[in-house]
């Protein structure tokens, strides 16, 4: 198979999908797989967390840490997939990548203030402070009020498809958060520390901490794709039910 | 189990607990009140009205 034929076969499953009849059906199959994987990978992921050893210099707090950075990684991942998503309404209008948007915000709300809360509950003990104005929280901080802003924007219009374009325009004006968050803790002398999961593409910490964190954070990954499908079938009937009421509307009008 | 500091660490596995249970539950909640409602809406569909009858 040639990559021309790959990369067109691709194309064709990606707007197969498009099909809400063939979405939903796609998603009736996933998101019971998803579910058991995501439960498994939180059962271990809890279990090996809650044995990893105290750390020299943080004691047993480092056990904020598996669910902290993983809650972190999402808030950015699902931003960077809202922006995917946004290029999708914008360039090659498909028609999921509006519901993409509009059901990936709250989920990157919900991981973006479990971040932020606990990040706090860890910084008290360790800064010996709950809240810092520096670089990464303040960056992160905003990122969250981008996520409530976005909500806020796509329940302000009557009709979903009138809020499309704007609601990509704007998750797109918050694109350069993105690369702000990540290298914050580079550019400015941050309370914060730098990267956890890898420096120059290796572990940072010993297996004991290494493994239960990518455990969580494979966890929390398929926690979101979870929910974000469960969403967009949501928000699919959601908009069945406005046009059957619609129709119905238009039927008693004739009548 | 959390030494001296089990008083932050148990409320943030708590509240990660709550929040992420919680979003769950509203998902799968709205799912099976829109089915209801489709429901619902395919029996009017199919009943005929008052000045029909």
């Amino acid at each position: 198979m040639t990559t021309d034929t790959v990369i067109e076969t691709k194309a064709s499953n990606l707007w197969g999908l498009a099909n809400p009849t063939r979405f939903m059906g796609f998603a009736s199959r996933a998101i019971p797989v998803l579910a058991a994987g995501t439960a498994i990978l939180l059962v271990v992921g809890i279990y090996m967390s809650m044995n990893a050893p105290e750390d020299y210099q943080q004691g047993h707090t480092v056990k904020i840490m598996f669910i902290h950075v993983p809650a972190a990684y999402l808030a950015v991942i699902v931003y960077a997939i809202m922006c995917t998503s946004a290029l999708g309404t914008l360039i090659w209008r498909h028609p999921l990548a509006d519901v993409s948007l509009r059901t990936a915000a709250p989920i990157g709300a919900v991981f973006t203030f479990l971040a932020l809360a606990t990040g706090s509950l860890w910084g008290k003990p360790m800064w010996g402070t709950w809240w810092e104005w520096d670089a990464r929280l303040t960056s992160v901080l905003v990122l969250f009020i981008v996520y409530l802003g976005l909500i806020a924007l796509s329940k302000a219009f009557d009709e979903p498809s009138e809020a499309a374009w704007p609601l990509a325009v704007m998750t797109l004006t918050g694109a350069p958060l993105l690369p702000i968050i990540k290298w914050s803790v580079d550019w400015w002398n941050t309370l914060h520390q730098p990267a956890s999961l890898a420096k120059f593409g290796k572990p940072s910490m010993p297996p004991d901490y290494y493994i239960p964190l990518l455990i969580m954070a494979l966890a929390y990954m398929a926690l979101f794709f979870t929910l974000h499908l469960m969403s967009m079938r949501n928000e699919i009937l959601a908009r069945r039910i406005r046009s059957m009421k619609m129709k119905s509307a238009r039927s008693r009008g004739a009548c | 189990m959390f030494g001296e500091h089990a008083a932050f660490i148990v409320p943030a596995y708590a509240i990660s607990f709550v929040a992420l249970s919680l979003t769950t539950a509203i998902t799968i909640w709205i799912y099976h009140a829109r089915l209801t409602e489709i429901q619902t809406l395919e029996e009017q569909k199919h009943k005929p009205r008052e000045s029909e009858r």
